[in-house]
């Protein structure tokens, strides 16, 4: 592929396997929650004070966000009943499209929900002409001089008058149901399914025979007589109106307490496609614990925080210490004896290990700076002065106790970058050139510089999870708080969604560094174009 | 007076554990202009270091222990390093080094350093002028020009990146090119096109006198008017072409032209010889004749005794044995 466009298929051949990785990295997430404990389970045991009834629901609802449970799309009527076919099993919304049942009814588009009268004198006479024409309204008397009834009247034109006799009213405004509602005919709903098809209707819970096991549907029940569409019923002007509804199916579970219901679980090929799919349309899934609350929302909620936490640490401290860095591998001499050490012993230090100090040093010896939060407790989150400051007066522990370890880090690959370029030939070959010295110190900070830049781009890839340890001991309310927190209470969709997004930068980064490494480094373009 | 003259030149390196490695040691001889002097021996034996020496220019850990280089009437040694870059470098003494690969900065256009070793000498000179100028310099060299110019070093081929090297190294039309095993890491037939094109610059007096480097005896049988031959940073035996190819006189010479000349031959079936035997140590103080330890021809006294340089008919041979 692109064959003739080797810029091109450098990237597609770099970007395949960065999608196989993200691929494999989704694999892995959706994995890691099914070994060890069920995550459902874990959760549903912290949940206190629901009857069984509560307990069942939930569950049923948690399931279906993690995308563990067989979900079945009904066909369902306005009034929330379910539609049976002969066999007993419920009628698919999908089997009904499948067999042409639906039409979208103009009558059901200009559905009368709600009249207002206008102008009553206009409405009577508009009547009355329609009257003179032989037509019969129920309950509407022309000498009756009272205001109309609009919901009365409503029900009282809906089967006297045609579509265009009631478009044809004056002095009224119609609400008409804007919702997009499907209508069949029970004769060829019965035709259809070799067989009467029943209404199931009502609010009590119902258990329904099929195929030998036993399904359960929310909102059937039995007892209450197949209602709505009568067999034979001639309906050409009386459709039912179908909305789809999404609902978890249940089998009958034997357990020690009893028999009990219990949500179907899907099979781990169908659960494993539905959170690959969720994943790839963006959706991270649902919190267990701010339930409904999506982890997506509550991921952009922290994200802030983390990205201000980390991108000015690792800008500045790139530019500062490369600057060092490249100071000391010119200089050398006491600059470098005294950098060098001090820069090592920063760069070998965890990054949690020193925030500690500067918390127990500042925050507790002598203490001048607050040891935990994003801003204080005592002012609310707002463009206000006070916020801001008390936002900044936070910063300067946690930025401390990444800011000199990363710079320390840049300083020492930087001078050893230089000291090497110092070394190489071509170096020599310039100067005895004669090439001026601060030419060829160009060189050198040009060429040391590009890898640097490499690392600059994976640090602000790896940025919103780089300082998830920084956050938890400084208890800042970025994504590595967030993280900590789902953690702690099995939090299973938040754990999964922030490790995938952190993921997910990281590869981009590591792709752009990839690519844009390619058109800045003469050395590694002539290899991409294949010279 | 010669235009080129080295007198007693020593020259060392400083470990950084202080030992010192006295890589070229009392080497003289003098140059004429348009005059081709080759310098062979072995891997290790000193040539690059001397090169060094030649251009004034000693970096660190090479220092110069004694000598002068003397160019033109004016001495190297004993001068600012930013004397030399500004009046010697490229002006006078240039080089064109081994291994063309690695001198050429990898993240720089051909044009753009060529550019640079011009701004490094010249003032105010506007860009489109230094072009034309460069342009017309690679013209010489027969390459696809305008291309190379706007290459980087790993988009071009072994012998284009060579001769883009001679090219800038002869930018500034230098008195004295010293050409540093120009041709080692290339194969034969790109080797003739380069050694080709050094005599035709040569021919087109872009440059008149020239020292060629070389670990390779045959190659300097056509190339050089003299050869300096070097053993343990010494000079061992010095004369023309003629004399030192078909007559030498210090055992090493023998040894290396029988080597070298058999090897040649070696497909008419006489086995090359192989000198038996490694060079000394160079940290060590050595005394008495370097090379006695493997020479065919060894008296008892030669470990002992310091061996001079001794005029030897209208050569110069380091060992009190030939004649
Ligand atoms: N930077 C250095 N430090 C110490 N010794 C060196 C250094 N460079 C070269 N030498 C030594 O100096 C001697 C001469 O080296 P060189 O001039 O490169 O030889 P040639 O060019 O003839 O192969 C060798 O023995 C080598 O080990
Ligand atoms: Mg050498």
């Amino acid at each position: 592929m692109f064959k003739h466009h080797p810029t091109l298929k450098f990237i597609w051949d770099r970007g395949i396997w960065y999608v196989l990785t993200f691929l494999v990295a989704i694999t892995i997430n959706f994995f890691l929650p099914r070994f060890g404990s069920d995550p459902i389970e874990l959760i549903m045991s912290k949940q206190k004070g629901l009857n069984s009834e509560q307990a069942r629901e939930k569950k049923a609802s948690y399931m279906r966000e993690f995308g563990l449970v067989e979900v079945l799309t009904t066909a369902t009527t306005e009034d929330g009943g379910m539609l049976m076919a002969p066999d007993g099993s419920p009628v698919t919304f999908e089997q009904l499209k499948a067999k042409n049942l639906l039409t979208v009814n103009e009558r059901k588009t200009f559905w009368i929900s709600g009249v207002t009268v206008t102008d009553p004198l206009a409405l009577k006479l508009s009547l009355l002409k329609i009257i003179a024409n032989g037509k019969k309204i129920n309950g509407f008397d022309p000498t009756d001089s009272s205001v109309i009834n609009p919901e009365t009247f409503a029900e009282s034109i809906k089967d006297a008058l045609t579509l265009d006799e009631i478009k044809s009213l004056a002095g009224i405004t119609f609400k008409t149901n804007s919702k997009l509602v499907y209508s069949l005919k029970a004769d060829e709903l019965s035709k259809a399914f070799g067989g009467p098809v029943t209404m199931v209707n009502g609010e009590e819970a119902n258990v329904v025979k099929q195929n030998g096991a036993l399904k359960f549907f929310d909102n059937g029940d039995e007892n209450v007589a197949p209602a709505l569409i009568k067999q034979g019923t001639a309906i050409d002007s009386q459709a039912v109106n179908i909305t789809v509804k999404e609902q978890v199916q249940y089998a009958l579970e034997k357990t020690s307490k009893g028999v009990t219901l219990s949500p179907i679980r899907s099979p781990l090929v169908k659960q494993y496609l539905l959170y690959m799919m969720m994943t790839l349309r963006g959706d991270l899934g649902t919190s267990f614990v701010k339930y409904p609350e999506k982890v997506n929302t509550l991921v952009m909620q922290t994200l802030g925080w983390s990205i201000g936490l980390q991108l000015p640490s690792i800008v500045i401290g790139w530019f500062i210490g490369n600057l060092l860095g490249a100071l000391a591998a010119y200089k050398r001499g006491l600059f470098d004896k005294v950098l060098f050490p001090v820069a090592l012993f920063l760069n070998s230090f965890p990054f949690f290990a020193f925030g500690m100090i500067l918390i127990y040093v500042f925050a507790g010896i002598l203490p001048i700076f607050p040891s935990s939060g994003g801003y204080a407790n005592d002012v609310v989150p707002g463009f206000t002065v006070a916020f801001i400051l008390s936002v900044a007066y936070c910063y300067v522990l946690p930025f401390m106790s990444i800011f000199p370890i990363f710079a320390s880090g840049q300083a020492t690959g930087m001078r050893t970058m230089g000291i090497y370029e110092l070394g190489t030939s071509y170096v020599k070959y310039a100067k005895t050139l004669g090439i001026k010295e601060n030419k060829i110190l160009m060189y050198i900070f040009r060429n040391a510089v590009l890898p640097q830049l490499t690392g600059l781009a994976l640090m602000l890839g790896s940025m919103i999870g780089g300082a998830l340890i920084t956050e938890m001991i400084f208890s800042y309310p970025g994504l590595g708080m967030a993280l900590l927190t789902a953690t702690t209470n099995n939090d299973y969709p938040m754990i999964q969604g922030s490790s995938l997004l952190i993921c997910i930068t990281v590869l981009i980064a590591n792709f752009s560094v990839d690519v844009l490494i390619g058109f800045f480094d003469p050395r590694v373009k002539a290899g991409m174009s294949g010279v | 007076m010669a235009t080129f003259e080295v007198k007693n030149l020593s020259l060392h390196y400083l470990t950084r554990f202080g030992a010192k490695v006295h890589a070229v040691s009392d080497v003289s001889f003098e140059m004429n202009e348009g005059e081709i002097l080759g310098i062979a021996g072995e891997s290790g034996c000193g040539k690059t270091t001397l090169v060094s020496g030649l251009m004034g220019l000693c970096l660190p850990p090479l220092y110069p222990t004694s000598g002068d280089v003397i160019v033109d009437g004016e001495s190297l040694m004993g001068r600012t390093p930013a004397e030399i870059r500004e009046n010697v470098l490229s002006r006078k003494v240039s080089m064109i080094p081994q291994g063309a690969f690695n001198a050429l900065n990898p993240t720089r256009k051909i044009k753009d350093l060529a550019m640079d070793v011009i701004e490094s000498h010249e003032e105010n000179q506007s860009k489109k002028a230094m072009y034309k100028r460069i342009y017309d310099r690679f013209e010489l060299l027969g390459m696809d020009t305008a291309r190379v110019l706007n290459s980087f070093p790993v988009q071009l081929t072994a012998g284009e990146r060579q001769r883009s090297v001679i090219g800038i190294s002869t930018l500034l039309n230098p008195k004295m090119v010293i050409a540093d095993e120009p041709t080692s890491a290339l194969d034969v037939t790109t080797q003739k096109q380069i050694i080709g094109m050094i005599f035709d610059l040569l021919e087109k007096k872009v440059f008149s006198t020239m020292i060629f480097i070389t670990h390779e005896l045959p190659l300097l049988r056509h190339v050089a008017d003299r050869i300096c031959v070097m053993y343990a940073a010494e000079v061992v035996e010095l004369g023309t072409a003629e004399q030192l190819v078909f007559d030498p006189r210090h055992p090493y010479t023998k040894a290396l032209m029988s080597a070298m000349l058999s090897a040649e031959e070696g497909a008419k079936g006489r086995k090359p010889e192989a000198i038996e035997g490694a060079p000394p140590n160079l940290v060590n103080e050595i005394a008495g004749c370097r090379f006695a330890p493997r020479c065919k021809y060894a008296h008892p006294e030669c470990k002992v005794k310091k061996m001079e340089i001794r005029i030897v008919g209208d050569r110069q041979v380091r060992c009190d044995y030939a004649e």
